[in-house]
């Protein structure tokens, strides 16, 4: 049908007038045979590798009917074998309620019951769940672990370092004017805290144990960020300023509750209730290392998953194809302005703040698109958008609505029950059922909101079926073109999806600006550096060229008194057994090539050197002034 | 058998809990003033509720009476009222020949002053005597007051003309000032609600309200509170912070030594209302502003510029280091 509308819409334009070409990328995607798509990239090896991430793949599989038998051979194998697949894995009450669906083998087990997906399963696509995802996480921990063992070499020596120079324990000062001392807790490192703290508890002494317990806690969050130390805090403040972070409020309430009990209840503390609170006290310094090992390992995982079968990646390259400015959303939805046309969003993976929300509220009204997917149940009340949500999945089948039904081909979602809307107002794109909207769109203020009801449309795997790659790709044509939407040409499309948008956490932001491997890389060529100079060996043992400098200087002026004196034989002996004990004699017939000297005579210089050496109360020779001068020379540098 | 501290403490904090939700069944959406105002009760103050006309100070003393199990009276104070109105005097009887004391209706054990700013300061002084000592002296007589004897006293923040400011005598009388707001929006449907469902502040009855403790309890609780613990290092801090209101340069005249020991006293019942057997530094700093908000004189410039006392004490408490230090 499609096809028949753009050739019409050509004899409209005068032929080969086409007025954008956009629109002529929207005809040609519409109306011919794609070639090249999407998923022919390598990238995407859910569509290239049999079995790959089967478990994630294989629920695309009905979107492989009716497509040419080159489309995606990969997930058409694994599809084949769907059927043989391990029964055995069940995790989750999804997967149970799957029937145990997934599973990366092949090991011939027993054929599949056709049960139906049900809803709410859906949501858990991102989980590291199954093996080949595990597999990611193995790999990404590992080179999170590797950078944070070189991480721990450079900073113990930059601590030896530092310790050196200053003594290791101090006690802290009083904090204000008022003379008040505070109690008398070492100034050490959280770590080292907790340690005698353990120290403490072998002893005996619980009350001194939680104390420093305490310390060690408050300290490691205070150092983590975590928590904000000021002397005007009780410890239930402390507590309370974490209370959100379930079980690190709960650790900490352990420790500060024996500290409580002990120093204003004036309890004694028996070693069960101590050994809780150090347990505690270990589990919060923990988290604080986990706080950063997760940091750099998480956006890795994350970032292989991009061109996963729910991943987003096709998402940008169907956009970038069709040539629409498309870029990430890198930032938070708060500062959306004019610079962003079209802002595709899934809510499935980003979960915008109240404040993203009123921005997003802003920009639309003020003329942007957004085309927005996520979980219908609900309608998008931040938005304005409210529907009645009704979600059998009974009978699901979509159909295009008119008028675009004749512009866009018809877009299909995998099976299983999905959620739909009945009523409401707005412009229904796409039906699922008789009366039921699955997408359409809602005017607000000047701009416009496209609601997708079920976000699989917007996810690699629904890619699979060319139609939906068309459909995604010519939707803000369409609106563009007909229902008048106000973009402006080039349109600038973002898409906040599984890049996420901006975060607070350092490690979290560098990898939603893609910088992880940059700074992960960087950190391994200084690790290379440190170790090529031998710091974490300890610091070099010779002098630095300054002091050599000055040394041989020395000597020199040494050897000119010694000269004064008739003693040069001597003072070249014992300046020759300096170096020959120094350098070594292979040392210093290399310095002496290094010098200008050829291979030969090097040798010979050192040869002489040796006997000079071995004879300090031979008779003066002018000679010795030349030698002398020599090995002056050759060790000068 | 006598009941260990623990177990007295466990009777205590289940009281006083129990006093809270029947309070708060009825008063709605003001959870802190009714937990100070049972604070200032098992402690042995008085308080001084200021706040709009509206918001359910009468019912709050009502309530509390009602649960606590005592005695209740209410005084209007007016310009024209006078200190016999609130004491009692001796009048002539003609059938005994003989003059008779006729009681006053300080002669409760829930009093209700309200607006109290609105009386002249010498009918102000006539509770003077009554809350401090817990006497009446008329005509050279003096009469002591039942037992427990609780003052609730309430002023208008907004209208000023026509009011004679309380001496600073009398307002360091009150163990603590409680600023009283309007509700939110959310009480308020709450509130409108409970009309709705036939509630009537003037038939208490109606709502089948529990008594939790009686006028002896009360003062076994009291007894209990006053054997919580309280470490040197609390009793430093709590010297400290009202010490450092005598040197803060944005007040004229720091609380005096009376300020310290109510905030000892409430601190001891606020950790037995927990059922903890020890005060801890916050039980100090959540009462330091009610406790202390009213017992010092502001500097003039201070005010021009727009500082409160209760900017004033919360200056005190991020200055003074709390015992234990930081992280320490």
């Amino acid at each position: 049908m499609s096809w028949f509308f753009w050739v019409l819409l050509l004899i409209a334009c005068g032929g080969s007038g086409l007025e954008s070409d956009a629109l002529e990328d929207a005809v040609l995607g519409a109306a011919l045979p794609i070639e090249d798509t999407t998923l022919d990239d390598e990238a995407y090896r859910f569509c290239h590798e049999a079995g790959y991430n089967a478990q994630d793949a294989m629920r695309w599989c009905e979107l492989l009917e009716g497509m040419p038998e080159e489309r995606c051979p990969g997930l058409r194998e694994t599809c084949q074998h769907e059927g043989e697949l391990d029964y055995g894995w069940q995790e989750s009450g999804c997967n149970e309620q799957r029937g145990g669906e997934k599973g990366d083998q092949f090991s011939g087990q027993p054929e599949r019951p056709d049960v139906r997906e049900p809803r709410g399963c859906d949501q858990d696509v991102a989980a590291p769940e199954a093996s080949g995802a595990l597999l990611k996480w193995v790999v990404a921990a590992f080179i999170a672990a590797g950078v944070l063992v070189l991480m721990r070499i450079l900073w113990s020596y930059i601590g030896l370092q530092r310790d050196a120079n200053a003594p290791v324990v101090h006690v802290l000062e009083p904090a204000t004017d008022l003379g008040k001392e505070l109690p008398d807790v070492p100034d050490l490192p959280s770590k080292d805290l907790l340690a005698a703290a353990r120290a403490a508890l072998d002893r005996g002494d619980v009350g001194e144990a939680v104390l420093l317990a305490r310390g060690a806690s408050l300290r490691s969050m205070g150092e983590d960020g975590r928590l904000r130390l000021h002397r005007s805090k009780t410890d239930r403040e402390y507590a309370r300023s974490v209370r959100k972070e379930a079980d690190l409020h709960s650790d900490l309430r352990q420790v500060l509750d024996a500290v409580e009990v002990h120093k204003w209840g004036g309890q004694l503390l028996d070693a069960e209730f101590g050994k809780m609170a150090l347990a505690a006290a270990s589990r919060i310094l923990g988290a604080g290392l986990m706080l950063v090992f997760l940091g750099l390992v998480a956006p890795v995982a994350h970032a292989q998953t991009r061109y996963d079968a729910f991943g987003d990646a096709g998402l940008y390259d169907i956009y970038d194809a069709w040539g629409y400015d498309v870029t990430w959303r890198l930032r938070g939805l708060e500062n959306l302005d004019d610079t962003t046309d079209v802002l595709v969003l899934d809510l499935t993976f980003v979960a915008p703040t109240e404040a993203d929300w009123e921005a997003t509220r802003r920009w639309v009204n003020a003329g942007g698109v957004l085309v927005v997917g996520g979980d219908a149940s609900i309608g998008f009340p931040e938005l304005g958008v409210y529907e009645d949500e009704l979600n059998d999945g009974i009978g699901w089948s979509t159909a295009l609505d008119e008028p675009f039904a004749s512009a866009l081909p018809e877009p299909r979602w995998p099976g299983g029950a999905r959620a739909v809307w009945e009523g409401g107002e707005g412009r229904t794109w796409v039906r699922g059922g008789d009366t039921k909207a699955v997408v359409k769109s809602v005017d607000i203020g000047v701009g416009v909101v496209v609601c997708i009801a079920d976000p699989h449309l917007l996810w690699n795997g629904a890619l699979v079926d060319t139609d939906n790659e068309v459909f995604l790709g010519d939707l803000v044509y369409v609106g563009q073109s007909m229902l008048g939407w106000p973009l402006p040409t080039p349109v600038g499309l973002q898409l906040a999806t599984m890049a996420g948008t901006a975060d607070p956490g350092p490690a979290r932001a560098l990898a939603n600006a893609n910088l992880l491997p940059f700074v992960l890389q960087l950190l391994l060529f200084w690790t290379v550096v440190a170790l090529w100079r031998g710091y974490p060996f300890g610091p070099l043992r010779d002098p630095p060229g300054e002091g050599r400098l000055h040394f041989a200087d020395h000597v020199n002026a040494l050897g000119s008194r010694y000269q004064r004196l008739q003693a040069t034989r001597f003072t070249t002996s014992a300046f020759a057994r300096l170096w020959l004990a120094r350098m070594g004699p292979a040392g210093l017939q290399l310095a002496a090539q290094r010098a200008g000297q050829d291979a030969d005579g090097a040798r010979r210089f050192v040869a002489t050197l040796e006997a000079v050496a071995a004879d300090p109360d031979g008779q003066n020779q002018p000679s010795d002034f030349d030698l002398m001068e020599e090995l002056w020379r050759v060790t000068r540098k | 058998m006598m009941a260990t501290h623990e177990e007295r403490l466990a009777e205590f904090a289940a009281t006083f809990q129990a006093a809270e939700a029947e309070i708060a069944r009825v008063v709605l959406g003001q959870e802190d003033v009714i937990r100070s105002v049972l604070v200032a009760l098992f402690a042995g103050g008085h308080i001084l509720l200021e706040g709009p006309p509206g918001i359910g100070k009468t019912l709050l003393a009502r309530t509390t009476a009602r649960t606590v199990g005592v005695g209740f009276k209410r005084i209007q104070f007016t310009p024209d009222l006078m200190p016999s109105d609130v004491t009692g005097g001796n009048v002539f009887n003609q059938r005994e020949d003989d003059f008779v004391f006729r009681a006053g209706p300080i002669f409760t054990q829930i009093l209700l002053a309200d607006e109290i700013n609105r009386a002249p300061a010498k009918t102000q002084a006539a509770l003077l005597e009554a809350m401090s000592d817990l006497q009446v002296t008329v005509d050279g007589i003096t009469r002591t007051l039942p037992k427990p004897f609780f003052t609730m006293a309430t002023q208008n923040p907004v209208e000023s003309e026509g009011t004679y400011p309380l001496p600073e005598a009398q307002l360091d009388r009150f163990v603590m000032k409680i600023l009283i707001a309007h509700p939110d929006h959310k009480v308020e449907v709450s509130l409108l609600q409970n009309y709705m469902s036939g509630f009537d502040p003037s038939d208490l009855d109606a709502v089948g309200l529990n008594q939790v403790v009686d006028a002896e309890g009360i003062a076994r609780h009291r007894q209990t509170s006053r054997g919580v613990r309280v470490d040197p290092e609390i009793l430093d801090y709590i010297a400290t912070l009202v010490g450092r209101t005598r040197n803060d340069p944005a007040i004229d005249l720091g609380a005096s030594p009376r300020a310290s020991i109510a905030l000892l006293l409430c601190s001891q019942v606020l950790a037995a209302a927990e059922g903890r057997g020890y005060v801890v530094p916050d039980d100090v700093k959540a009462l330091c502003r009610p406790v202390l908000r009213h017992r010092f004189l502001m500097q003039p410039d201070a005010e021009l510029e727009g500082l409160s006392p209760d900017d004033v004490v919360t200056n005190v408490l991020m200055d003074v280091p709390v015992p234990g230090g930081e992280a320490g």
